[in-house]
């Protein structure tokens, strides 16, 4: 999705006035005339000027208010896109719960499905990659990967 | 000497060495995968770095970037797509050589004045930095505030060729850094009740988001791939002793722009690479045969992208200033390791920092040979299917977004700034200046704040001593500079 510059702007204006109304709230500090308002003040008043530039230049130029590329139009580029962004959800949701090796194991088998790689080879090299991870972060660098349902498991 | 000793202690050990060469294989291997970049290749080694010992994690940085940048040349001269964007200025060229069946010539020309141009970079940061160190120690909080600002406006101006979205971009990263409870006020902001965010937003979740995602999230989208070129590697280093010897002003010349370019704070290889390209297409004798490949500007501009490495050290180390979205990123790993830049840091632990000039001596001799294996297995290489790299790539981004605090709010800063980055750059705003915001963004604050509270809220302390005045002058002219220009143009029609 590419938005006109002027709608781009007009987003960036209200979270930079945010920034500033936000901002106006914090006290200052004790016996000094500077307070930790001051800096993101300063900043959210460069990012609303910015923003307001943008706004002019995106109205002049007179393009569409926004444009779908051709990826977004085609039905399996854009399941891939957010089939991504719903994997890691899930993993977000889900690993603590499940454990990593299974949860990751099977993202790894389900995008390389989607991706065209054949089950007789993405089955394996998910299965592969995902000990292979699981090894270098949990016994190499102590990383103590969430283990879920492993912790039923007598070894 | 005693401390040139120490330094050599700490990097030729059996573990640091391994390091090396294990980050060298990855830094080829990710340069050399289009779509996948040495500041990519960082961002996915600083998880690993977090567990290790300050020499190596730094020298598993460098030794990655260095032999990145060299690799993403692969691609470019098989594939006609650059590995990385450093290698995007001579692109044509070398496939232009690929089709006259000099493969091997444009790729060890490639490599071997890439490991010069780097070599060049390491003596200048060797020699200048503790010079420069010597003169940042008499640095009161109103020189490092004019330095920081003057470093953020170049990070806008140089770095981007939109440098009002550069400017919202960075305004956003100094935005993220105020989140939480590190402010000179020491109070509590931004954080909204989320007990996750009161210490600020992590690091390196982020930057893995800014700089990984969203290149995972576009090899979804994008469709058809590239047939590698029928090329004969036959001996990658005849005729470079040659090439040397008739182009040695481009080399000395590339060098010296591509240190001085990565010095400046937030251009980096890439800039370095177009801009050596031009000066050499400029002042060649042979100017007519450039386009039709032509090794002239490859020598130089391949040069200049692993000089710049090198120079963008220059300002990170003495100033805690990185020189690009790759030392922003190292900058942020010498925090954690307790190696904090600045001045100091050369008073306190010198061993340390020669110990950092060794890697990057170390990681420009090591790519010559390293480099020559890439060369020569770059068919194998680039079979690499993306379905099945993109992935495991994703894998290890989150779980290295995990593994900081061991806590999944990691992987959901990943994904929030993932899909912010990739909404920024779907609609033109460019991700490095917030990473250089992020990072620059306490430093800059405190540096702000002491000033005032010691200038008692009066302006003209700002500009009383003679450096601080003078880079606060600077500072000033170039902000202003676009609104005289646009007042003249008016005056004038």
């Amino acid at each position: 999705m590419k938005f006109n510059d002027a709608v781009s702007g007009l987003f960036l204006a209200l979270l930079a006035a945010a920034v500033i109304a936000y901002s106006a709230t914090l006290p200052s500090m004790p016996g000094q005339f500077v307070g930790p308002g001051l800096f993101p003040t300063l900043i959210g008043a460069g990012m609303l000027v910015g923003a307001m530039l943008l706004i002019v230049r995106g109205l002049r130029a007179g393009r569409p208010w926004a444009e779908v590329e051709s990826w977004a139009r085609d039905p399996r580029r854009l399941a891939h896109f957010f089939l991504i962004v719903a994997l890691i959800l899930a993993y977000i949701f889900l690993s603590e719960f499940v454990g990593f090796v299974p949860i990751a194991a099977a993202m790894l088998a389900v995008l390389f499905a989607i991706g065209g790689v054949r089950a007789r080879i993405g089955l394996p090299v998910a299965l592969v990659a995902t000990f292979a991870v699981d090894y270098a972060f949990q016994r190499m660098l102590r990383v103590p990967l969430p283990r879920g349902l492993a912790d039923f498991l007598p070894f | 000497m005693q401390t040139l000793a120490a330094a050599a202690d700490l990097l030729f050990r059996p573990d640091v060495i391994w390091t090396v060469v294990v980050t060298s294989f990855f830094g080829l291997f990710v340069g050399a995968m289009p779509g996948l970049t040495a500041t990519m290749a960082t961002a996915l080694l600083v998880p690993f770095t977090f567990f290790m010992e300050p020499v190596p994690a730094i020298a598993a940085i460098v030794t990655a970037t260095a032999m990145a940048i060299f690799s993403g040349d692969i691609p470019g001269a098989l594939l006609r797509i650059p590995g990385t964007p450093a290698s995007a200025a001579y692109v044509d060229e070398a496939y232009a050589m690929t089709r006259k069946g000099q493969a091997d010539q444009a790729l060890g020309a490639g490599l071997v004045f890439s490991a010069i141009g780097g070599l060049f970079g390491t003596a200048v940061l060797i020699l200048a930095a503790p010079a420069l160190a010597e003169v940042a120690l008499k640095f009161s909080s109103f020189e490092y505030f004019w330095l920081s600002c003057l470093g953020l406006t170049c990070a806008v101006l140089i770095a981007t060729d939109r440098p009002l979205k550069g400017l919202i971009a960075l305004s956003f990263g100094l935005l993220i850094a105020c989140v939480g409870v590190n402010n000179p006020a020491g109070y509590q902001r931004f954080s909204f009740g989320v007990s996750d965010l009161l210490g600020g937003v992590s690091f390196i979740p982020v930057l893995i988001g800014m700089f990984a995602i969203p290149e995972v999230l576009r090899s979804a989208i994008d469709s058809g791939g590239a047939r590698v070129a029928d090329a004969r590697i036959e001996s990658v280093f005849r005729h470079m002793g040659r090439y040397a010897w008739k182009y040695k002003a481009g080399v000395l010349r590339g060098s010296v722009t591509g240190t001085l370019i990565g010095a400046l704070p937030g251009a980096g290889a890439d800039i370095a690479a177009w801009i050596s390209y031009a000066i050499s297409k400029k002042f060649s004798k042979e100017r007519e045969k450039f386009g039709t490949g032509h090794v002239e500007g490859i020598i130089e501009s391949g040069a200049a992208n692993n000089a710049s490495l090198a120079g963008a050290w220059v300002p990170a180390m003495v100033f805690g200033i990185p020189g690009d979205s790759i030392t922003a990123i190292a900058i942020g790993v010498l925090y954690l390791k307790g190696l904090n830049p600045g001045p100091t840091l050369f008073l306190n632990k010198p061993d340390a920092v020669y110990a950092i000039f060794m890697v990057f001596i170390l990681a420009n001799l090591l790519m010559v040979p390293m480099g020559w294996l890439a060369i020569k297995s770059a068919k194998q290489l680039l079979r690499v299917p993306k379905e099945i790299l993109m992935p495991v790539i994703l894998l290890n981004c989150i779980v290295g977004a995990y593994a900081i605090d061991n806590s999944v709010f990691g992987v959901v800063l990943m994904l929030f700034f993932g899909v912010v980055a990739f909404a920024m750059e779907e609609n033109g705003f460019p991700v490095g200046p917030a990473i250089l915001g992020l990072v620059l963004g306490p430093l800059v604050e405190e540096n702000f704040i002491k000033s005032l509270i010691k200038a008692d809220g009066q302006l003209l302390p700002f500009f009383e001593r003679p450096i601080a005045g003078g880079l606060g002058a600077v500072t000033l002219l170039i902000w202003l500079a676009p609104a005289a220009v646009w007042l003249w143009r008016r005056a004038r029609r």
